[in-house]
C-alpha cells in the first residue's frame, strides 16, 4: 500500500527528532526494515538539520514522504536562504562539519537540491527498496513489521 | 567514563558537548564514552565527538568510543572517522585500570 504524507514543522532544532518519530513510525508500520530505516532517518535528518541550521528567514520547513512499494521519496522545501552543495568541500577527514551532504549522497540513491523561481529551496531524496526486500532476515525482514527502537 | 543515551542530533548535540568538556575540564585524560546506548547519532553528533577528541588531544588526552551499535559504527566509517577515533568493541575490551591507561 503506498503511503502519502506531509508534515510542516517550525525551523527549530527540536522539530527534527519529530520528523523522525512520524516519518519512522510510518517507515515501520510499512514493513521497511531496519537498517533502510535508520538510513532514511539519518539522510532525512541531515536535509532537515540543515534547514534548521542555514534556512534563515523561513519559520518553517516542510517534509513530503511517498512510501511506494519499491521506493521512498522524501522532498524537504523550504523558503529561505538558497542552498549551494557545490559549495561544500568534501570535508578534511578531522573537519568538524559538512558531512551532512556527504551522508544524504552515501545513505540514498539520488540527492537533488535545487531552488525554484518562487523562492523555494527543494532537497529530494529517493531510495529504492528492491534491495531492502530481498535483504536476508540478520538484516531485518522487510516484509514484517519490526520492533521499534527506542 | 560518559555515557550517551538515546538520539544524539542537532538539538541534543549540545548537551552532550558540554558533558564531554566538563569531564576534560574536570582533568580527565582518557575519556572513555559508552555509546551503547545511542539509537541515532547524525553529522551534528559526530561533530561534537570529533570536538571533544581534538580538546582531549591539546591536553595530551585520549577519547574512546566504546561499543556503537552497527547502524552508528557503520556511520562512523562511511565518514572515515572509524578511523580517527579509537573504538572498543564492549566495554569487556577496556583495560581495567580506566583513569590511568592511555592507548597509542
Amino acid at each position: 500500500m503506498d503511503v502519502t504524507f506531509s508534515i510542516a514543522l517550525p525551523r527549530e532544532a527540536y522539530t527534527v527528532a519529530v520528523m523522525r518519530d512520524f516519518l519512522g513510525e510510518a517507515l515501520r508500520s510499512s514493513g521497511i526494515c531496519a537498517e533502510c530505516r535508520f538510513a532514511i532517518l539519518l539522510a532525512a535528518s541531515e536535509a532537515c538539520a540543515n534547514v534548521v541550521d542555514h534556512g534563515f528567514p523561513a519559520v518553517g520547513y516542510q517534509v513530503d514522504a511517498r512510501l511506494l512499494p519499491d521506493t521512498c521519496v522524501l522532498e524537504i522545501t523550504h523558503r529561505g536562504r538558497r542552498f549551494n552543495p557545490s559549495r561544500v568541500p568534501l570535508p578534511d577527514l578531522e573537519a568538524e562539519s559538512g558531512r551532512g551532504i556527504l551522508l544524504m549522497r552515501h545513505l540514498m540513491e539520488d540527492v537533488a537540491i535545487s531552488g525554484e523561481p518562487d523562492g523555494t529551496t527543494r532537497v529530494l531524496l529517493r531510495k529504492r527498496l528492491a534491495e531492502c526486500a530481498a535483504a536476508p532476515p540478520d538484516h531485518g525482514e522487510c516484509v514484517a513489521p519490526q520492533p521499534v527502537l527506542h | 567514563m560518559v555515557t550517551v543515551r538515546g538520539e544524539i542530533d542537532l538539538y541534543t548535540a549540545p548537551q552532550l558537548q558540554s558533558g564531554l568538556l566538563n569531564a576534560l575540564e574536570d582533568g580527565a585524560r582518557r575519556l572513555v564514552v559508552d555509546m551503547s546506548g545511542v539509537e541515532f547519532c547524525d553529522s551534528t553528533g559526530m561533530s561534537v565527538l570529533l570536538s571533544a577528541l581534538k580538546r582531549a588531544r591539546e591536553h595530551k588526552g585520549t577519547l574512546e568510543l566504546v561499543a556503537p551499535k552497527p547502524a552508528v559504527r557503520k556511520i562512523l566509517e562511511v565518514t572515515g572517522l572509524a578511523s580517527v577515533f579509537t573504538i572498543q568493541d564492549s566495554l569487556d575490551a577496556l583495560p581495567l585500570a580506566a583513569g590511568s591507561g592511555s592507548t597509542a
